[in-house]
């Protein structure tokens, strides 16, 4: 058992516990459903049915979305390294933002990031 | 790795053109929305300037950046060097055909003229790369880009098709090539060009004990030739051909054919070309073979002009094939072949595409692009069908044009590599091809114009008529003074063989 064999313990006790607690309530907890307590909480948006019309902004908005969220991908590991890799470190990231922030201009000027 | 300022100079093309596509997107957003007249002005000043800063630096010897000798994830070489002049010159006759038609189609935005820019970008990283990984990032921002432009005609369902079609086919290639990347690093632990040469010539056992390396490099191939549309990958090009804008159609068959091109010629000439014998020569032989012969026989059934240049191109992928499949074998003057044959290639094919775009109308549909639909149109406008003429005559492999001898090259690097075979074939395709190019000269000199005539009617603009002019002009100057630059290209690509090992 090294140290991974810690964590599988880890993951077999919280598991265990979980589905024991899920278990006893299930069977001895008292139940009086209604509409509002069935629906989810706090676990993200209501499902809908595929067949449903989504706005087409959305997909202008996730395109965006994940645009910029490479930013962020490139962002960490270079604020971790940043002492490391010096000014020219600095400078790379710099050219790189400023090029990102000429396509932020772009999309802004076009209206994209307009909802009506 | 690291960056130094010496490094980043020396890619001084690459820095003025990523300027001028941004320069014109900020141009399309905040200037006045009356002068569009603009955008090409801009996008042609910056192509002109990457073409001095490249061609002033083609004598200076090889530069590895961001990197420790070969296995640098650039490598301007001379071939690099002579490779981005082709891509650039490219890159600059298509973007002076866009004005007029960009216009009368309603895409006439900076965009539009950024993209293409852009694509230029993605294509001279793509020569460049020393790695595979690099490749692939040039090559994807040259497909983004393209994908993009293919589609430019968004109230015509045939360009829409197109860009859907070439979106899903070019997903489907990159695919393939990611996951022959993948097996070539599983099998060798470097994506170096030269690591894999290094891999290959150590032992001649290498590849039989290692069936990872073989699927890898085969998925590559199949990457490849579904890039530059050869048989049987070639079933989009003429779709997406028909129904992207003519002026990016045009840009498709030659930059994207020809970056795809250069790519694989270095990678045969530094890796693949190590072995003896290799069990990927047969797989490249029969492509070139079908890929002539395929697209040859098609083109010769087709009704719609821009279907039968993209077969043409297809026909075309085949014969510069030959020159890989001699250059694998390691037969050195094949390498500068298929160079010179690529820019001959370029030209002819920009040209005739910029005379579609002169003669096409605004409410056109399928029918004003049929054979037909040009009957008369050389003595209507003598000057562009002098220039189809010439364009025709060179895509059919007659002197005195530089088609003529990118053919003799490669016909003749063939022999020299003993595969006398594929050069029969060749020429046999390009007799077949006479007569579907002498077929639309036909329809431009000898049939009666029509009464009252669904004549095309010209968009006349100075920019289309000089894209037409030059690729003219460089197509004959091939043809008849075609040494200097075949001596330009033997350097250029002698320089990859010099910086293998």
């Amino acid at each position: 058992m090294g140290s991974y064999g810690t964590l599988l313990v880890l993951f077999v006790l919280a598991g265990g516990i979980a589905l024991v607690m899920f278990t006893l309530t299930h069977f001895l907890g008292p139940k009086a459903p209604n509409p509002t307590k069935d629906m989810p909480f706090e676990c993200g948006n209501i499902t809908k049915r595929f067949d449903q019309r989504v706005s087409v902004k959305f997909y202008i908005v996730a395109l965006l979305f994940i645009l910029f969220d490479m930013e962020t991908v490139y962002l960490y590991p270079w604020a971790v390294v940043y002492r490391d890799l010096g000014w020219m470190g600095f400078w790379s990231m710099v050219s790189f933002v400023s090029i990102l922030v000429l396509g932020l201009v772009y999309v802004w000027k076009k209206g994209a990031l307009d909802w009506e | 790795m690291s960056i130094t300022l010496a490094d980043l100079a020396q890619l001084l093309p690459v820095w003025i053109l990523v300027a001028t596509g941004l320069l014109l997107l900020m141009y399309e957003v905040f200037a006045n929305q009356a002068d569009r007249s603009h955008y090409a002005n801009i996008s042609v000043v910056g192509f002109v300037l990457a073409l001095w800063a490249t061609y002033s630096s083609l004598g200076s010897g090889t530069a590895y950046l961001f990197g420790q000798g070969a296995t640098a994830p650039l490598i301007l070489d001379g071939f690099a060097r002579a490779g981005s002049l082709l891509l650039l010159s490219g890159g600059l006759i298509a973007t002076l055909l866009s004005p007029a038609y960009a216009k009368n189609a309603g895409h006439d935005t900076g965009e539009y003229y950024a993209l293409i820019v852009f694509a230029v970008v993605g294509m001279m990283v793509m020569v460049m790369a020393g790695d595979l990984m690099t490749f692939f990032l040039g090559l994807e921002t040259m497909s983004i880009a393209v994908y993009a432009l293919t589609g430019l005609r968004a109230g015509d369902a045939r360009s829409i098709e197109a860009a859907l079609k070439y979106f899903l086919m070019g997903a489907f290639a990159t695919g393939f090539l990611l996951f022959g990347i993948a097996m070539v690093y599983g099998a060798t632990g470097s994506v170096a060009l030269v690591d894999l040469a290094r891999f290959l010539s150590a032992s001649d056992s290498a590849l039989s004990a290692n069936p990872i390396l073989l699927l890898g490099v085969v998925l590559i191939l199949i990457g490849f030739a579904f890039k530059v549309a050869a048989v049987p990958f070639h079933m989009w090009a003429p779709d997406v051909y028909e129904g992207a804008p003519t002026p990016v159609a045009g840009f498709m068959a030659v930059g994207v054919k020809a970056a795809a091109f250069l790519a694989l010629l270095r990678l045969v000439m530094v890796a693949l070309g190590s072995v003896e014998a290799a069990p990927w020569l047969p797989m490249l032989r029969w492509v070139s073979i079908l890929t002539i012969l395929g697209g040859n026989l098609m083109a010769l059934s087709q009704s719609n002009v821009k279907r039968m240049l993209a077969y043409s191109s297809v026909s075309h992928a085949g014969y510069a094939m030959i020159g890989i499949v001699a250059a694998a074998k390691g037969e050195t003057t094949a390498g500068n072949a298929v160079l010179f044959y690529l820019t001959g290639y370029t030209f002819m094919t920009l040209g005739a595409f910029g005379v579609l775009a002169f003669l096409e109308r605004k409410e056109g549909g399928p029918e004003s692009e049929r054979f037909g639909a040009y009957a008369g149109v050389g003595f209507k406008h003598p000057a562009m069908g002098a220039a189809m003429v010439l364009f025709m005559i060179a895509l059919a492999g007659m002197p005195p044009t530089g088609g003529f001898f990118g053919k003799l090259y490669l016909f003749s690097a063939a022999i020299r590599a003993n595969e006398l075979p594929l050069a029969l074939v060749g020429i046999a395709g390009s007799l077949v091809s006479v007569y579907y190019y002498l077929r639309v000269l036909v329809h431009f000199y000898m049939r009666e114009v029509p009464e009252p005539g669904p004549t095309p009617t010209a968009t006349r603009s100075t920019q289309l008529s000089l894209g037409v002019a030059l690729s003219a002009a460089l197509i004959l100057i091939l043809g008849v003074f075609p040494s200097q630059w075949v001596q330009v290209s033997a350097k250029a690509v002698a320089s990859i063989a010099a910086a293998t090992f």
